[in-house]
Parts: C-alpha cells; sequence; structure tokens
C-alpha cells in the first residue's frame, strides 16, 4: 500500500527535488583547458628557462595587465618541502614582466601564522627576489569587499575577499604539490584558502572548516574568474600534508588555465583518484575533469606517475 | 629607547586616517589598528579620542564589534576593542563589549557538538574547556582566548562569578593546547598524532593571557620565549614575546625590535611593549 501524502508533504517533496535539481543537475559539461607538465631537475638555473615557456601562451593575456602571482605559504620548515620554492616564483615573476604585464604583484594570506614576512624571510623570498617587500601583499592584512557567492556547496553565502587578488587581471595559482591531511591532496584550488583575509576569519580560518572544507574550495573556485595555476611539483610532499609529511621528489612542474584541470592532474601525478577528492568531485559537476578529456602538453601524466604515501583515512583515494 | 617610541608615535599620529581611525596599511580603517593605537597613545594623547568615536562607528547591536566597518559580525577584535574602551573610560560600552564576549565560547563546547563527538566515540576532554573563537559559531583559539583572558581580567570585578568561571576555563583551554616543547601554536598542538611548532607570536600572546598562572606549561613557554625574544626578526613577534614576559614579571634585552615596525598595528604593538612594566601596561594591571 502507498503511503497517503499530505499536501504539505508533496509540496515539502515537490520543492526539495526542485531544490536538488537546481543544484546537482547535470548541465552540459564545460570542456577542461589543457594541462602541460615539464619536467624540472631542481631548483636551479635552468627554472628560469623552464618557466618562461611554460608561460608563453599567457603573453597576450599579460601584456599591459595587472598580474598576481599567489605562492602557498603555510609555515616554516627546514626540513620539509611545505612553501612553494621562492625560485619557482622568481622564474613567474620574471616570465610576466618578460612578457609586458604592467604590474606583478606577490600576494599570500598564510593560514596559521600572521606575521608573513618573517615567514617569507626565513624561506629565502627576500633573498631570492630583488624587491620582494615592495612586490608584496599580505592577503590577511589587504583592504577588502564583500562578495557574493554565486549558488555556494558551502554553508556560506558571502566572503570578504582581499582586492588586490579581487582587482587582479590574472591571479596565478602557485601551490607546492602537497598531500593533505583533511583535504586529501592541495593544489591550485585550495591554495586560494590563502586569499581569506585573517584579519576577518582569523588564524587558522577556521570557518571555512565549519562551512566544509571541500565546499569552500569549490566555492572559491567560482569567485576568481581569471586564473592560472603553475604547481611547484619539483619537490613535493607526501603522507602527513600540508606541514607535517615528508619531502618526494616529484621533478615537476604543472601548470594550466583552468585549475580543476591543473588538480585533477597533479592528482593523477601523485597516484590519487581526483573523483574520490571532494572538491574535484564538486568541480566535475561543471567541468569534465576525466583524464581522456583533459589535453596534455609536455609529458603525459602516466609517464610522472609517482604514487605519493597517503595516510590511512586516505588510503581510499588511490588511482586504480 | 625613548628616541624610537617618539619616532612611533609622531608615526601613528601621521597614519591617522580622516574618519578617525587607523588601518594595517594606507587605505581603510580596521578595528585591531585602531584599538591598539588608542592603547599605544593613551586616551588624552592627540587623535586618540577620534579613534574611540571611531571604534563606536564598528560596535555592533549585539555588543561585539566588527573587524572593519564592511563587516557585519561580531568578532575576536572585541577584546582589543574593550581593551581601548575600558582605558578611555567608555563604561558603558565596555560592559556591553564585555557581555558579548563572555556569551561567546568555542564551538566544539556547545551541546550539539559534545552530543556529535559522544555519538562518534571521540573521547577528547580538552575539547570541553571553553576558550574563545575568532568569529561566533566557529572553535577556540589561543590568540582569541589569550586576548579576551587580558581584557576580562582588567575590566572584571571580584563579584562576577560568571567572569571568574570563563577567566578560569579560558586559562584550562590554553595550558591544554600547550606544545610538550613549550609554548603555543595557533591553539592546535597535535595534527594525526604529530606534535606542531609552537610559533613566537601566539606564545608571547598567550602567556599575558595567563599572566599570574602558576603552572610547568608556562614555564616552559618562558624559557623558549626568552630565547626566541633574543632572536626576534620582526617589531611584531618581539613586541609579543616582550609583553607575554613581562606579563610573567620578566623584564629583559633587548627592549627595542630588531627591525623597524612595516604598519600602523605593529607600530602601536611596539609601542605598547616599549612602555609596558612587569607592574602595569596597556594590557594588564596590578591594581
Amino acid at each position: 500500500m502507498k503511503p497517503r501524502l499530505t499536501r504539505r508533504q508533496a509540496l515539502a517533496g515537490a520543492g526539495a527535488a526542485l531544490a536538488a535539481g537546481c543544484q546537482r543537475a547535470p548541465a552540459v559539461l564545460r570542456a577542461p583547458a589543457p594541462v602541460t607538465i615539464v619536467r624540472c631537475a631542481g631548483y636551479t638555473a635552468s627554472i628560469y628557462s623552464i618557466v618562461r615557456e611554460m608561460l608563453r601562451p599567457l603573453e597576450a593575456r599579460v601584456r599591459g595587465k595587472r598580474v598576481v602571482l599567489k605562492p602557498n605559504l603555510v609555515e616554516y620548515s627546514s626540513e620539509a618541502p611545505v612553501n612553494t620554492h621562492p625560485m619557482v616564483v622568481h622564474a613567474a615573476l620574471e616570465a610576466m614582466r618578460a612578457m609586458g604585464a604592467a604590474e606583478v604583484r606577490i600576494a599570500e594570506g598564510p593560514g596559521h601564522r600572521r606575521i608573513t614576512l618573517e615567514m617569507a624571510e626565513a624561506m629565502g623570498y627576500p633573498a631570492t627576489i630583488p624587491g620582494f617587500e615592495r612586490l608584496f601583499t599580505d592577503l590577511n592584512l589587504d583592504d577588502i569587499a564583500e562578495v557574493r557567492l554565486r549558488a555556494p556547496r558551502s554553508r556560506l553565502t558571502s566572503l570578504h575577499l582581499p582586492r588586490t587578488a579581487l582587482g587582479a587581471d590574472l591571479l596565478v595559482s602557485m601551490p607546492k604539490l602537497k598531500t593533505h591531511h583533511w583535504a586529501g591532496a592541495t593544489l591550485a584550488m585550495k591554495n586560494l584558502f590563502g586569499t581569506v583575509p585573517g584579519a576577518v576569519y582569523g588564524w587558522p580560518k577556521n570557518v571555512l572548516h565549519w562551512a566544509g572544507i571541500h565546499e569552500c574550495v569549490h566555492d572559491l573556485w567560482r569567485v576568481y574568474p581569471r586564473t592560472y595555476a603553475l604547481v611547484d611539483g619539483v619537490e613535493a610532499m607526501e603522507g602527513n600534508g600540508p606541514i607535517q609529511g615528508r619531502s618526494k621528489w616529484a621533478g615537476v612542474l604543472i601548470a594550466g588555465d583552468d585549475l580543476a584541470s591543473v588538480d585533477a592532474t597533479c592528482c593523477r601525478v601523485m597516484g590519487i583518484d581526483p573523483a574520490r577528492v571532494g572538491y574535484l568531485a564538486l568541480a566535475a559537476e561543471t567541468v569534465d575533469l576525466s583524464a581522456a578529456r583533459i589535453a596534455m602538453r609536455g609529458e603525459a601524466w602516466q609517464g610522472v606517475r609517482g604514487n605519493f604515501e597517503l595516510i590511512a583515512p586516505f588510503a581510499g583515494l588511490r588511482l586504480g | 629607547m625613548e628616541c624610537a617610541a617618539t619616532i612611533w608615535v609622531d608615526s601613528l599620529v601621521q597614519a591617522q586616517h580622516a574618519d578617525g581611525g587607523w588601518g594595517y596599511g594606507a587605505l581603510s580603517s580596521w578595528t585591531e589598528p585602531t584599538a591598539l593605537a588608542v592603547l599605544a597613545l593613551g586616551v588624552d594623547a592627540p587623535g586618540a579620542r577620534r579613534g574611540v568615536d571611531w571604534l563606536r562607528c564598528v560596535a555592533r547591536d549585539d555588543g561585539g564589534c566588527a573587524p572593519h566597518p564592511t563587516v557585519t559580525e561580531s568578532s575576536w577584535v572585541t577584546a582589543l576593542a574593550l581593551l581601548a574602551q575600558h582605558a578611555s573610560g567608555n563604561r558603558a560600552a565596555a560592559v556591553r563589549a564585555r557581555g558579548w564576549l563572555l556569551r561567546q565560547a568555542g564551538r566544539e563546547t556547545s551541546l550539539v557538538e559534545r552530543w556529535r563527538r559522544w555519538l562518534h566515540g571521540e573521547q577528547s576532554p580538552e575539547l570541553a574547556l571553553e576558550g574563545w573563537p575568532w568569529l561566533p559559531s566557529t572553535a577556540g583559539w589561543a590568540v582569541p582566548t589569550a586576548l579576551t583572558l587580558a581584557a576580562l581580567r582588567l575590566t572584571t570585578s571580584l563579584d562576577d562569578s560568571e567572569a571568574r568561571r570563563r577567566v578560569r576555563a579560558g586559562r584550562a583551554f590554553l595550558l591544554s593546547r600547550a606544545a610538550k616543547t613549550g609554548g603555543w601554536n595557533h591553539g592546535s598542538i597535535r595534527v594525526f598524532d604529530i606534535e606542531g611548532a609552537a610559533y613566537p607570536e601566539t606564545t608571547g600572546c598567550a602567556l599575558i593571557g595567563l599572566r599570574g598562572v602558576r603552572a610547568p606549561a608556562v614555564g616552559l613557554a618562558v624559557a623558549r620565549a626568552r630565547v626566541w625574544l633574543a632572536e626576534a626578526r620582526s617589531a611584531e613577534s618581539w613586541a609579543w614575546l616582550r609583553l607575554g614576559l613581562l606579563a610573567q614579571g620578566i623584564d629583559m634585552e633587548p627592549r627595542v625590535p630588531p627591525i623597524a615596525p612595516s604598519n600602523p598595528a605593529e607600530t602601536a604593538l611596539a609601542l605598547i611593549a616599549t612602555r609596558a612594566a612587569t607592574a602595569s601596561s596597556a594590557l594588564w594591571s596590578n591594581a
């Protein structure tokens, strides 16, 4: 016997179905952007020409424009590759300048420590990048504007975000290739957490954790319309990342126009199935991240794959 | 030292915005640097009264203060605003701010969260201790807890039993999150059974919150802070470490920061640290 529905139950059910349909209806998936993988033997002078060549397709997009390079600075460690290597950032800076960018800034808002310049100094940024302090914007303390989130998947409806990042003609996410003890992997999309200002949300930016880490990564990815990803995967991190993991030599730089396509490829390089990483599963509702659809330039991901060690809760992420 | 202080006072006066507040940079005014500047300059200094007036603009109906005029939620900066309002004798604003702080606690201590952990069989006694969050409905962390403890100590009468209970709980919260090797990081010492590193600035701040507390964790932190102070690489870490050690009764070299402050918030903090003594400062008093 079928249960009888009251009018209220029927209306509620219809509303829920409509809401679910609006949120999850499989719209026509956007095609992924090509991803470039280049082998890189180490943090040596050759990295400048490698990065210059990788970024060359951006020339028309950066000429006369304002570019913001967003590395991943988390905590200083003399033992583990926690942060984006300063030489990769300097190489990108030089490449953008050579392509005629009107202004290139380096900007970051670390999630744990608030004295960003002190950390950057310990990591060798001022020693590697001439005039670093003049070029640098601390996104934790930058001026802010409120941004309404478009169809958010997290519990947040808006975020206050730094004007330096919002106003960039091109925001280049430059993460370290790392595993992550809560998200599975931390890459170009997750690196955008560093654009959430600590002066509003604190250190750490705990509101993002309560609102759903994967959902917030997805929502932030949709905030910034003009982005590019350049991932430092030369010396990477495996195991209990993003801070306490172990060094893993991957010997690659990975780049592309679409942060989700780059991140999906990075996951495959790490031996992680991107479909099992929450925020990439959310991104895959709008962009086709299947390996067959992402055009590879340079190396194929299969040729540089190295199974990164995964902590026990993430053993199920392993790519078959 | 006095020469440096004079320069910092001039610098702060110059950096005040037309609206009466101070910012981290040259653009809009924020609550944290404004409250610190008022505390650093003293309420009778030129411009300080306008700073206090600016703080009233970010006071919200719930009694707390927003970190920036465009933010519509009260936050951790309420503790600093409370200290500034208290210093300026603005009793009504101070009472409202104090009331808001006493209504806040880390979300992990809420009934729903405790019930959820019980269902999952998660036993973690330190998660039952009430600290203070950066924003409402988030977890408690070291810095907002330490700043709130400082504000409550300075503004709470001995007959306020609820405030005294929260101060005791806040101290227990900080002690439970101290690193085994001494000091504090942001307030999450262990991740997947691996101990995280302590930071100089949060250690200094926590030592202010734990003024008057005798515990092994405080002794270990003081030992680390002494070493870090000698090696400080920024005005901000120097200022927090110096303040933390002074709060624990230790006045030691260096008495000036290793490099000049880089923004008004740092300048104000350096000035507060320079003018502080073991008996009194803008953040504590023996009176």
